[in-house]
């Protein structure tokens, strides 16, 4: 009998202890989870707790972002992609007279991204004498007439060919093509 | 009566027909000796839809050429570019790059190029840009003096020939660039400080 009583004791005190040692294992196992997930603020040696000096919780380790040149290259060339203009047109069309359609064949190819206006100007002089209005992609102006009432001769000009912004109407960049007018009349 | 009539008329048009066959065609060679020789002209006709009763037309330009050159400016000056600029001659005929100006924008001038370290007496925000740039396998080109518009290529040079586009090796130039900028005050996006235009003509024979 007393030895069963002694025997319950010991088997209880057992359980007590395992008891313990399971919940200061789970508590050490939450505490460094907690470190874990929540950080940790560490005192430094510069915190000084007399004078209130304590370091910002908000500071890390490091300097200013180092560049990845590659990433940086890779946004520039998608920048040149989108930015390319064909030109395409009859490099030497000719006007029956001043006042007369002539075979101007500017093609705003398929391949292109915008909208094109194309300015013609004399290099002799500098004169606009021709300006288109807003080419379509995939479109083109077959023939058209000159702005200024040409005489008969030979003209080196500079049509500039520019891809639009329909939505503002800026000019987004431009190339352009040397050409020569004729005019037989 | 009447038959004599009929009879003579045929008669004629028999003539005629007689002596239209013994005639020499005028578009033949005429070759009267033994050995002699004559001239068959290989005519040209170059219209636009590649026939003989199309309009007349002279081979299409169409040449790719961009339009964007960006630069990016890191905090400590250094600048990178894109390399993948080029322009594409997809015309049959051979192109060549005749002008190239560039021209200082939105408030910013341009400066001799050379080493980003010849802009440190530079203000912050003085909004000034050096450049240079080199076409294919020619020399470099570069932006010299303060004057607002400058050209880089004023006729064309080594680096600025293009073939046809029957030479997929010989029909583009790379477009190879770099810039110096002076510091900035504040973060800029995408902001134009400078432009460029090619000007491309065909490379002619004359």
């Amino acid at each position: 009998m007393k030895n069963n009583k002694q025997s319950n004791s010991y088997f209880k005190k057992e359980k007590q202890r395992i008891i313990m040692a399971t919940t200061g294992i789970l508590c050490i196992i939450i505490g460094f989870t907690g470190l874990l997930l929540f950080g940790v603020r560490r005192c430094t040696k510069d915190d000084n707790p007399d004078n209130g000096f304590v370091m910002d919780d908000n500071a890390v380790e490091g300097g200013w972002n180092k560049v990845d040149e590659d990433k940086v290259r890779e946004n520039l060339n998608a920048s040149v992609e989108e930015g390319y203009i064909n030109i395409s047109m009859n490099t030497t069309p000719v006007f029956e007279n001043g006042q007369s359609e002539g075979n101007l064949m500017i093609v705003n190819e398929s391949i292109n991204k915008y909208p094109q206006k194309v300015i013609i100007t004399r290099n002799d002089n500098g004169d606009v004498i021709y300006e288109s209005k807003g080419i379509p992609v995939g479109s083109k102006i077959e023939k058209a007439m000159l702005s200024e009432n040409l005489p008969a001769g030979t003209y080196e000009c500079t049509a500039m060919f520019h891809n639009m912004n329909p939505e503002t109407g800026e000019s987004l960049g431009c190339a352009g093509a040397i050409i020569q007018i004729t005019v037989k009349n | 009566m009447k038959n004599n009539k009929l009879t003579k008329v045929i008669s004629i048009v028999l003539a005629v027909c007689a002596v239209a066959v013994m005639a020499v065609p005028s578009f033949a060679a005429d070759i009267t000796t033994n050995g002699g020789n004559g001239t068959t002209p290989v005519n040209l006709y170059s219209t636009d839809d590649g026939t003989l009763g199309g309009d007349p037309a002279p081979t299409a330009l169409s040449v790719t050429i961009p339009t964007a050159l960006p630069v990016a400016v890191g905090i400590d000056g250094e600048t990178t570019t894109a390399d993948n600029a080029k322009i594409t001659n997809n015309s049959y005929g051979a192109v060549r790059v005749k002008t190239a100006t560039i021209s200082g924008a939105n408030g910013w001038t341009l400066v001799p190029f050379g080493n980003k370290n010849t802009l440190a007496s530079e203000k912050v925000d003085s909004n000034k840009i050096g450049f240079a740039m080199k076409l294919g396998t020619g020399a470099q080109v570069k932006t010299a003096n303060t004057n607002n518009s400058q050209a880089l290529i004023s006729a064309p040079v080594t680096g600025c020939y293009m073939s046809g586009v029957g030479d997929t090796t010989k029909n583009s130039v790379s477009v190879i660039y770099d810039a110096i900028v002076t510091p900035v005050s504040t973060a800029v996006t995408e902001k134009t400080v400078a432009n460029i235009v090619f000007v491309v003509e065909f490379d002619t024979a004359a």
